[in-house]
């Protein structure tokens, strides 16, 4: 192997903090080499970006780095600060994840594209404008003249991240850092953004550096991979052998999250994150004739488990006890009997402490029906997911918390100009994915959807069951699904819990419950799904109570309503 | 010039009528809400005889419906003629004429105080962290709490009275003595406003120095100095000129505070005792001519912020 052009050895970072410093990155050791591409991969806060940033020389202020990083094998640490900006500038090219951030919007591209020729190598200003527009023809920009003299606003954000490629292409610089480049655009886009930079790895040996929480994308675009846990690298792969070689729980982990479906019951290896067991909750309610206070049995005897990155859906109607058993998971109602543990501890008791309960919502999230209520509408978007996130990163610097809001934004694939409006300009799906970015602002283990799709239109419906799939391959996160609609559960869930009147009547992985139902009551929520050549019929409402009945008919031992009754109208 | 520029600047000329249209109802109607006859103060203050009155009347248009009667003023307004005083019995050019000078000295005077101070104090806490930043900040604190008059009266005590640098009366003959004797005034104008704008212009150059796009100007290791030039401040100066611009319109009309507290002939000092007098032409006159001012200089801001960012000239797009 040739010799590396970038290198980390021992490299810890250590930012400052208000209740002492806090280290984000220990001991990593890494190399990159000519015509390389190293992958950089870890759940987001795992200290990939300020591993590079310490390369660009982009820490915020206070950061402290020890150990070496090395260009062309040259201690940067031990360079006098003008000459390390001129290597800087020369041998680093830095593409980062929202490029219209990362370009002023007031300058036209012209000025950004020859800005460094100019200032930093000198050229003369005609020189400079041919160069850029060679540059902007070899990443595939039609029309470079035009593009020139345009601003950023009036290009796509898949030109813009050619335009950002092209830029730091001007001083043919050996290295490239690549900060999830891809992560704000499409998937078409990214296709193509990724073809760029194949085609410029190939023609010019470039080292790249190149960071993603995508471990599909990495295994496909990258020669090795390098896995960040925690600030700390837990192995490097080869990424066309990742799958077979990877021995640490956590690269599994990651692994696991993008396989699809079918391949995932087979390693169901990995502990439970979630266990909940003999869960009982009865209520006591007036009775709706008036009269003495009756007994409802809400939740009955729950118990399923949930895997690390598995999707769970709890169907049933409303007042099966599905909300109530999620509440119960999320601390908002106590049980009566049985335990939910999540990560081996004992999550049986609400927490009291706000510390305590601080703690469990880093584990445990949770999306409701109606983000319009859920949400304050006083509050910006920004505003919104600024708070969510400083209640979990008290320490973060106001730079740190923005980063954080955008990277939330891009990951609901919410469009940043949205930010700084309120909920009552939003459109229902948009609303939801503020509150999906809300509840993943605190890099959650667990996110719990209580209907949270039940209120949307079918189109947005779609839209945000796969935004939430997406999240689930890419951050690991596990689903705990609560719903009405078999439907919407089978586009998203693993396993699945059918529950009637509080009990459990039929659990198992979603395609044996949904195509070979056991329980009477299973076919008949199933029958009522629309499709093609269905047609709507009558039944008589399952004869449940909820708290608030104002029937009548709910009176007695309403947990027995027999299944018979729902069956005679077939 | 883009269409977007040229769109905003005929936009803002057509604004710019309207509101002074407006302002010019607005002002003339004001008439009708004095207390006192206008033919009284038009006599001289001595009752008239009926036939005084006629003359009067028919003089000032005072017999016709009232929208006649802003037609006429606005008539004059238009052509040049804009009435006479009632107190000088002078042309209400010539009053205005005079002192128009003196406090378009003052502001002009003001302004590069609030400029030079106000600005690169704002700069300087931004770029300078430690005691230079503190020492601005609790500055701009105390200056935003201190109203103009207090200003002047301390200016007049320490540097008039007790170490007597400066006169503290009067607008001096000549350029030199007429800056010299501007100057306490043109300070404690500036004072209140130094502070004002040099926190906003440091929260501006703040924000813009913490933006991505700088960082990627870091990494491409364009010069700091660049950096701050063409990056920072360029992005940090449509939020300062829209305020500065809003400002500086405002000085014509708060300098009647200092060139009352410093005895200018200016015409601040010219409105109050003109308002004082129930002078109305002069008092017409001079608060169209503080609108027009205001309207205008705050257009012109706006025009220029439309070159510096096009973007914000039209409506915001969705990506």
């Amino acid at each position: 192997m040739t010799d590396p052009v970038l290198e980390f050895a021992h490299v810890s970072i250590t930012a400052p903090g208000a209740d002492g410093p806090r280290t984000l990155v220990h001991d990593c050791t890494l190399q990159v080499a000519p015509g390389e591409v190293l992958g950089l991969v870890g759940e987001s806060g795992s200290g990939k970006t300020m591993s590079v940033r310490a390369v660009a020389g982009l820490l915020p202020d206070g950061f402290t780095v020890e150990g070496a990083i090395r260009i062309d094998g040259q201690d940067i640490s031990e360079l006098p600060a003008k000459r390390l900006r001129d290597i800087r500038a020369r041998r680093l090219g830095m593409v980062f994840q929202t490029p219209r951030a990362h370009l002023n919007p007031l300058r036209t591209i012209g000025d950004f594209m020859t800005e460094a020729l100019v200032t930093v190598a000198g050229e003369s200003a005609d020189a400079a404008a041919r160069r850029a527009m060679e540059l902007l023809a070899e990443v595939g920009i039609p029309d470079p003249e035009r593009r020139m003299r345009q601003r950023p606003g009036d290009l796509s954000g898949g030109l813009l991240q050619r335009v950002m490629i092209a830029a730091t292409l001007a001083m043919d610089p050996p290295i490239l850092l690549a900060d999830e480049i891809t992560t704000a655009l499409d998937v078409t886009t990214q296709e193509e953004v990724m073809a760029v930079l194949a085609d410029l790895r190939r023609t010019r040996q470039l080292a790249v550096l190149f960071i993603t929480h995508d471990l599909a994308l990495a295994a496909a675009v990258c020669d090795r991979v390098a896995v960040m846990q925690d600030g700390r690298i837990v192995e490097t792969l080869s990424a066309s052998t990742m799958r077979a070689d990877a021995r640490e729980p956590y690269t599994q982990r990651l692994l696991s999250a993008v396989l699809p479906a079918d391949l995932l019951s087979g390693q169901t290896a990995a502990e439970p994150i979630l266990v909940v067991d003999g869960l009982q909750k009865t209520f006591h309610v007036r009775s709706a004739r008036g009269g003495r206070r009756e007994v409802f049995v809400a939740v009955d005897d729950v118990g399923f488990a949930l895997a690390p990155g598995g999707s769970l859906g709890i169907v049933g109607e409303s007042g099966s006890g599905k909300s109530t058993t999620a509440r119960i998971i999320c601390g908002l109602e106590s049980a009566d009997a049985g335990t939910v543990s999540v990560k081996g501890e004992d999550w049986t008791t609400p927490a009291r402490s706000a510390r305590g309960r601080r703690q469990r919502a880093r584990i445990a999230q949770m999306v409701f029906q109606d983000p319009y209520l859920s949400l304050d509408r006083r509050q910006t978007v920004r505003q919104c997911l600024t708070e969510a996130v400083a209640v979990h990163r008290r320490s973060a610097s106001r730079a740190e918390l923005r980063a954080r809001v955008d990277e939330l934004l891009a990951s609901v694939r919410l469009d940043p100009t949205l930010a700084d409006r309120r909920p009552r300009s939003l459109s229902g799906g948009q609303r939801q994915r503020v509150a999906i970015a809300r509840a993943l602002a605190a890099d959650p283990e667990i996110l719990v959807l209580d209907e949270a799709v039940s209120a949307l239109d079918v189109t947005t419906q779609v839209e945000i069951l796969t935004l939430l799939d997406a999240i689930r391959r890419d951050t690991g996160v596990a689903l705990l699904m609560i719903s009405h609609d078999l439907a919407a559960v089978r586009r998203l869930c693993d396993q699945v819990v059918v529950m009637r009147s509080g009990r459990i009547v039929e659990h198992g992985p979603i395609a044996d419950v949904l195509d070979d139902p056991q329980a009477e009551y299973t076919r008949l929520l199933l029958d009522s799904i629309p499709r093609e050549g269905w047609v709507p019929r009558r039944r008589i409402p399952a004869r449940v109570s909820v708290p608030d009945d104002s029937t009548g008919a709910a009176s007695g031992s309403s947990t027995s309503a027999p299944i018979t009754a729902l069956e005679g109208d077939r | 010039m883009t269409t977007g520029v040229l769109r905003r600047v005929l936009g803002k000329l057509g604004a710019l009528l309207l509101t002074l249209f407006l302002a010019s109802v607005v002002i003339y109607s004001a008439i009708l809400l004095t207390p006192g006859d206008p033919v009284v103060a038009l006599a001289g203050g001595v009752r008239p005889t009926p036939e005084l009155i006629a003359v009067i009347k028919a003089e000032h248009h005072l017999d016709q419906p009232v929208w006649i009667q802003y037609l006429y003023w606005v008539g004059g307004v238009l052509t040049g003629d804009f009435g006479t005083s009632f107190v000088y019995k002078t042309p209400v050019v010539d009053l205005i004429g005079s002192r128009f000078g003196i406090t378009l000295l003052l502001v002009l005077y003001t302004v590069l105080l609030i400029v030079v101070f106000g600005v690169g104090s704002g700069i300087l806490a931004a770029r300078r962290r430690g005691a230079a930043e503190k020492a601005v900040l609790v500055g701009t604190s105390v200056g935003v709490a201190m109203p103009t008059f207090v200003v002047a009266i301390l200016l007049i005590f320490i540097f008039g009275r007790l170490l007597g640098w400066f006169p503290v009366f009067g607008a001096g003959e000549g350029l030199l003595d007429n800056l010299y004797h501007l100057t306490l005034p043109a300070i404690s104008l500036s004072v209140l406003y130094i502070a004002y704008v040099s926190r906003i212009t440091r929260g501006a150059i703040v924000a813009q120095a913490h933006s991505e796009h700088v960082d990627t100007a870091r990494v491409r290791g364009i010069p700091s100095e660049r950096i701050f030039r063409n990056h920072v401040f360029l992005n940090a100066s449509p939020q300062i000129l829209a305020i500065s611009g809003t400002t500086i319109a405002g000085l014509f009309a708060v300098s009647a505070i200092a060139e009352q507290a410093f005895g200018i002939g200016g015409i601040g000092s010219l409105l109050t005792e003109a308002a004082a007098r129930k002078d109305l032409p002069v008092v017409q006159i001079l608060s169209l001519l503080l609108v027009a001012l205001f309207v205008v200089l705050n257009a012109v801001v706006d025009v220029v912020i439309a070159f510096i960012d096009p973007d914000s000239a039209r409506s915001r797009r969705t990506a």
